[in-house]
């Protein structure tokens, strides 16, 4: 932690302040922590400090069996529970090689785009928050999410700690009224996101706080294997729905927003289009899904064949993996989280250092970290 | 009118001697009664109206619409224990509120509420508004480093940077009023206002409410308390009654402020009827665009802050004062003028129109300068993506 | 001609517009927000005459906080050898997965709707056997198409013989 730069202390009889923004802090998206150093308003050197949330899911899933662990997967990253949900269940029919209907693929594939909305909105109205704007943005996008959780609650009874996907498809097929709801809810959003727009993107403010603030090239983040939106800021087209389609996106029409700053503006930008891309996709598959069974008959106490896997997801967040071992019995040996918001953190530090405390916070939100995914 | 009723009977039973000393006490704790009443609602007021932005209720559950909600919150501080941090410079840190508070209040000494009225018709009343209100970043920084807390001291570093940086272009942007009127004396800059002054001297204006804005340190100003960045900056370890006067005071303070700039650039009491009315409303405009500030923008940086204060404001405040120097110099030797004396509204029509142009121009000239234009949509809409 | 300046005030007339909408919240204790007729509430709705006592929900519990005992009584129940002693759920620990009421194979133990079950102690979010007997029978169709099919909402009380996918 004691690395201050040459450059920094020796000039000048000035000592840096150790100033610690969290575990509880209004602007830590959670109970994170970071040891910042700081010369006046520059920060000389950023520790993040985690392990506040943890609850050792990797070794509650070893005492569980494999649709039990489901629900673990809910907590991991509470903001987007179905993209864990999918990652996890995809995980475990690949290691018991079960099948999923077709139905059940555009399902989900509905339910991850949709917690896209869901989390995208979290992460951008934090953000703001964080810039100062109290907190009226984040209160707009509160009442989308609301919307959201609420076509969430019509489908799978909860709002936050779904459980919705099951080894070999969905717990429930869609109820009805569903699709009026959805469309009610889209054509809004779009109106919505032009509102957000409005608010946002032009404002003086806020582009002067976020326009070339903390750049991350491409080449870094893919040495620090960022991943997600932050990583397509920076210039990097990657995107596991594109690269390696799994369920129904290789039936998608969608477009993997790109930009080549990777600056904080880039980032929030990103995520702002990804949203609605997200919306055209929920579309789609509404129009698109076809009739049939939800889910492939799977034991509840499943006993895959010994081997292992890991499968990963585009969550959220980013590259959601599981790797699962199995020794034949009804629980997962080991269940291993390669989680987007811990390994995102790595850039933390070279993003925040020589710029100033106020950019430090924003540049922690554009980040988009869930505690409870870092901690696991 | 009032006033004179007033005199009338208390000089029906009392002493004139008496009755001359307890006039200006009778005024002064009517303002003050009225200030902390006002400041109570004020913050009812900005929590409902932020709220229904937020498209929320905001309180409604203390008495009818939540009207008792600020009267709740009072209690509720003054009823809390009266913690000092064993760290903290006990004397400096009691004094800070108070401090915050007494300049707040006195602002409203020299306002003119309507025609002859004020509680002290000073000449230099101006002065006296810009002397007072200076002491505030003397007591962020007596707050901020008595709390011995690192989230208070920057609060109270960046309160003072912001606000001595703001009072530069504060008094350059009253310097160009008090050109148009040529009195320091609040009553005759009213009274010189054939046109409100917010169009003879847009810009003047516009650099007044950015001053203001960041010495009342409201958003998007707000970086001596950023809750985001240092928690609430120079009072964290402010509770109780002490923090419910710093509050309190940051609330007179908007309503202070805005009282000044509806005398400076609003016409004050005019037109000249229906008594408080048209001050009232005028000044809670101001103070709705506060609110409406903090409701929309985000917070700017200390950095861009200083630099939008002393390399845009400051020159811009500076042009400002030399071209409306000129036009008054023009005014009066066409109209045949002396120094000092009001300018006719035909001159400060003239005036307005050229003005309005000069800022149209300036603000069109602001948007092409790189750092501070406007980021295109469209433009990012259609970048290439890189494989 | 862009003005500098005019960005923000955009934002600005964005928020104005708010203040004439009517707000999303409501007013939770006097106005409630309907459910879903899926929703998972913080309650159960027990079937005594369906329950067979044969623990499948304690076994498929996540966290193990159901306890069932149960003795035998032959034929004082329909479809049931067993008699339930003991049925404890311990909301207090329990996070509303369903998993219990997807895997019990008699339909017996469903989701319940109500939310409003906050208490001072832990040991009172324990719900007993003699509780899940007394709580109003209103089952949600949690993991219950035939509910759905016959247009249940999850607000009108079901016999049990309405609430199983076979009758009794």
């Amino acid at each position: 932690m004691n690395v201050i730069p040459d450059s920094g202390a020796t000039n000048y009889d000035i000592e840096p302040v150790l100033l610690n923004l969290g575990p509880q802090h209004p602007s830590t998206h959670g109970v994170f922590r970071i040891r910042a150093l700081l010369d006046g308003e520059e920060v000389v050197d950023v520790e993040p400090v985690f392990g506040y949330l943890h609850r050792g899911s990797s070794k509650l899933a070893e005492e569980r069996s494999y649709t039990q662990v489901i629900t673990l997967t809910d907590r991991l990253d509470y903001l987007s529970g179905m993209s864990n949900n999918l990652a996890y269940v995809r995980a475990v029919e690949a290691l018991a090689h079960v099948d999923v209907p077709e139905r059940a693929q555009y399902l989900r594939v509905m339910m991850a785009e949709l917690m896209r909305i869901a989390s995208h909105l979290m992460a951008l109205g934090f953000l703001i928050n964080d810039l100062g704007a109290w907190i009226t943005p984040l209160m707009h996008m509160f009442r989308e999410r609301e919307k959201v959780l609420d076509l969430f609650e019509m489908v799978c009874g909860a709002r936050i700690t779904f459980s919705y996907m099951r080894i070999g498809g969905v717990s429930h097929d869609l109820p009805p009224g569903f699709d009026a709801a959805l469309n009610a809810f889209l054509d809004d959003f779009a109106e919505r996101v032009a509102e957000y727009e409005a608010l946002l993107l032009e404002n003086e403010i806020l582009v002067s706080r976020m326009k070339g603030i903390a750049p991350l090239s491409g080449e870094r983040a893919i040495e620090c294997s960022v991943t997600g939106p932050n990583l397509r800021a920076s210039g990097v087209n990657f995107d596991l729905r594109k690269q390696a389609p799994y369920e129904a996106y290789d039936r998608m029409n969608f477009d993997v927003p790109v930009t080549q700053n990777g600056d904080n503006w880039d980032r929030m930008w990103v995520r702002l289009q990804e949203m609605k891309e997200s919306a055209r996709m929920t579309r789609q598959c509404m129009a698109e899904m076809p009739d049939g069974p939800t889910r492939t008959p799977a034991d509840f106490f499943i006993r895959p064949p010994v081997g292992e896997v890991y499968s990963a997801i585009e969550a959220t967040k980013g590259e959601l993996g599981f790797y699962l071992v199995s020794d034949g019995t009804i629980a997962p040996y080991r269940c291993g989280i390669r989680s987007p918001s811990f390994i995102n953190l790595t850039v933390l530090r070279e993003l925040c250092v020589g710029w100033k405390l106020a950019d430090l916070i924003v540049n922690f939100g554009t980040l988009d970290i869930n505690v409870g995914e870092v901690d696991r | 009118m009032i006033a004179d009723l007033t005199r009338g009977i208390l000089e029906s039973f009392l002493p004139i001697g008496v009755v001359d000393i307890l006039m200006p006490l009778l005024g002064i704790f009517i303002v003050v009664n009225v200030l902390l009443g006002s400041a109570i609602m004020l913050t009812y007021a900005e929590r409902r109206l932020v709220a229904r932005m937020q498209n929320r209720i905001g309180p409604n559950r203390v008495g009818p619409f939540g009207l008792l909600q600020g009267a709740a919150d009072l209690l509720k501080l003054v009823t809390k224990e009266d913690l000092t941090p064993r760290a903290a410079d006990r004397p400096v840190f009691l004094l800070a509120p108070v401090l915050f508070f007494a300049p707040a209040i006195a602002l409203f000494a020299v306002v003119p509420f309507f025609r002859g009225w004020a509680v002290a018709d000073l000449d230099a009343g101006i002065v006296y508004v810009i002397a007072v209100t200076s002491v505030s970043s003397l007591a962020a920084f007596a707050a901020g480093w008595a709390s011995n807390n690192k989230y208070s001291l920057y609060g109270a570093v960046r309160g003072v940077a912001q606000l001595v940086s703001y009072e530069v272009p504060l008094i350059l942007a009253v310097t160009s009023v008090i050109l148009l009127s040529g009195s320091l004396n609040l009553q005759k800059i009213v009274e010189a206002q054939g046109i409100p002054f917010i169009l003879v001297q847009p810009i003047g204006f516009l650099i007044m409410l950015v001053a203001v804005t960041a010495e009342l340190n409201r958003t998007p100003f707000d970086i001596n308390e950023a809750e985001s960045e240092i928690v609430a900056g120079f009072h964290t370890e402010y509770t109780g009654t002490k923090f419910a006067l710093i509050y309190g005071a940051e609330y007179v303070a908007a309503l202070g402020w805005s009282a000044v700039i509806v005398t400076l650039f609003l016409g004050g009491w005019k037109p000249d009827i229906g008594g408080l009315i048209w001050f009232g409303l005028k000044t809670s405009a101001v103070v709705f665009l506060f609110f409406w500030f903090r409701g929309t923008w985000p917070r700017v940086r200390i950095d861009q802050m200083l630099a939008l204060a002393w390399k845009l404001l400051f020159p811009l405040a500076t042009i400002n004062i030399l071209v409306t120097a000129a036009e008054v110099l023009a005014a009066q030797a066409l109209f045949s003028l002396e120094p000092g004396e009001a300018l006719p509204v035909i001159a400060l029509a003239v005036i307005a129109v050229v003005n309005i142009g000069l800022t149209v121009a300036v603000l069109a000239l602001l948007s092409r300068v790189p750092g501070l234009a406007r980021f295109d949509t469209q433009l990012a809409a259609s970048a290439p993506a890189r494989g | 001609m862009a003005l500098f300046g005019t960005g923000a005030i955009k934002g600005l007339m964005v928020t104005l517009g708010y203040i004439r909408r009517k707000p999303f919240t409501t007013q939770y204790p006097e106005e409630k927000l309907e459910q879903s007729p899926r929703f998972r509430g913080n309650t159960f709705v027990w079937y005594e005459e369906r329950c067979t006592g044969c623990a499948t929900c304690a076994k498929g519990c996540p966290l193990g906080i159901i306890r069932i005992v149960t003795h035998p009584e032959p034929h004082s129940q329909v479809g049931s050898d067993y008699h339930v002693d003991v049925f404890d759920i311990d909301t207090g620990r329990c996070m509303f997965c369903a998993l219990c009421v997807e895997v019990c194979p008699y339909d017996a133990l469903h989701m319940g709707g109500d939310f409003e079950q906050a208490s001072y102690g832990r040991e009172e979010m324990v719900i007993s056997v003699e509780d899940l007997k007394a709580m109003p029978k209103k089952p949600r169709t949690q993991f219950r198409p035939q509910m759905e099919m016959i247009g249940h909402t999850g607000d009108d009380e079901l016999d049990e013989h309405e609430a199983g996918r076979w009758s009794l």
